[in-house]
């Protein structure tokens, strides 16, 4: 045998080795000098070869899996809430599981309580409340508590000088448009947040993007 | 249109790794925009990823939300030795593995004789074709049998195409921890689908 023959098949993966990279093989992810060392092994190795079938069988049905399909739109609300209130869920003292189920019941609550009030009719289209916050910065979104009746909530709306333009989505957000200039929203904010009948106030989207 | 049509992250090139990585700058300075566009890269991977490892539609959207969470809050501890694509879904296998275990403990308080991944049921008989489950519908209940670490493993490298460097990343093991995985994976798989091995002496 040749010194460089030798060589060669020194540097060949043993059979385990290669049975063990398929997979990796399979989904061509493997660099090109040990895709080159296994294929040279499956060539030559008729159990390699089936076990190669096999992974790729297994690779197919893996992804004709069923995958899921929801809304990224409404997921990305709600994410929004966690990112402009830290923390809020431990704050609660609710467990991160029902956090959701806890919105809900906030947005069943208003929308039961609030049946007067003004529905722009986009319950769950972010895209047209941030279009609305992108126009005017003086704009936020609010949450209210599900024990705060409708005389609380136009109270405080009358005291901060804001109208409901929108609302409630899903998760019982409002957007409130403010009459005052830019400072006022920063007021405005720091009063809603300090009454306990109010669970979220910030800016609306866009309007507070940036730095 | 933040609801992109799905994109499994092994489509993602070297252009999508620049471009996420200036979406990661921007999120550090508190660009929402930006967390959007990020969020809508990933949603339905992730979602996907951690339905699979949960086998619960509302822990994965929990799960898909606290990662992203993660990104806003925490973007400044990436560190570049990874791709985006590497780093998120490292987030996710963590936040999966830990809702599925707080998940565990919420049902073994309800049912104490019942683990969340039992399976003792899934006999060699359950596991035979039947007119109405074809290899997909065993397959989905092969995976199911398997421990969510093995479960991951086949995920990322059957559907997310991930090579085992990045697995290892992601679940932050050595590169051979994932092999045996696998190795043990597949073999469970085939025991319990014995079609898929046909033609294996």
């Amino acid at each position: 045998m040749a010194a460089d023959e030798r060589n060669a098949r020194l540097r060949e993966p043993a059979h385990e080795d290669v049975i063990e990279l398929l997979p990796w093989l399979v989904n061509g992810t493997l660099s090109d000098a040990e895709r080159e060392r296994v294929e040279r092994h499956v060539r030559s190795c008729l159990p390699c070869r089936a076990a190669r079938r096999t992974e790729q069988r297994l690779a197919a049905l893996v992804q004709a899996q069923p995958t899921v399909r929801l809304s990224a739109e409404r997921g990305f609300e709600e994410l929004l809430a966690q990112v402009e209130q830290p923390a809020p869920r431990r704050r609660l003292g609710v467990a991160p599981r029902h956090a959701a189920l806890l919105a809900a019941g906030v947005a069943a609550a208003a929308v039961i309580a609030w049946v007067g009030l003004p529905d722009a009719g986009d319950r769950g289209e972010f895209a047209t409340l941030t279009t609305h916050a992108r126009a005017d910065a003086r704009r936020l979104d609010v949450i209210f508590a599900p024990d705060a009746s409708e005389a609380d909530v136009r109270g405080l709306l009358r005291e901060i000088g804001g109208t409901i333009v929108a609302g409630p989505t899903e998760l019982g957000r409002y957007t409130v448009q403010l009459d005052g200039d830019a400072r006022d929203v920063d007021a405005a904010i720091a009063r809603l947040r300090a009454d306990e009948r109010v669970r979220f106030a910030a800016r609306s989207f866009e309007g507070d993007a940036g730095p | 249109m933040l609801d992109e049509p799905h994109r499994s992250p092994r489509l993602r090139s070297e252009d999508d790794n620049a471009l996420e990585l200036a979406l990661l700058e921007r999120i550090k300075r508190g660009d929402r925009e930006a967390l959007r566009e990020l969020y809508g890269r990933y949603y339905h991977a992730l979602l996907r990823f951690i339905y699979r490892i949960t086998g619960q539609l509302e822990l994965a959207k929990e799960g898909v939300n606290d990662v992203m969470l993660v990104v806003w809050r925490n973007g400044d501890s990436f560190g570049g030795r990874s791709l985006v694509r590497t780093w998120i879904m490292g987030i996710a296998y963590r936040k999966a593995l830990k809702l599925l275990e707080r998940s565990k403990r919420w049902s073994d308080r309800i049912e104490p004789d019942r683990g969340v991944w039992d399976d003792r049921e899934l006999s060699a008989q359950a596991m035979e074709p039947t007119s109405s489950l074809d290899l997909e519908d065993l397959l989905a209940r092969g995976l199911q049998a398997l421990s969510p670490k093995h479960r991951a493993v086949v995920e990322l490298t059957y559907y997310y195409g991930y090579s085992y460097e990045e697995i290892a990343a992601i679940a932050d093991c050595p590169v051979n921890t994932v092999k045996t995985r696998m190795f043990h994976a597949r073999a469970r798989l085939k025991e319990l689908l014995p079609q898929l091995a046909k033609d294996e002496p």
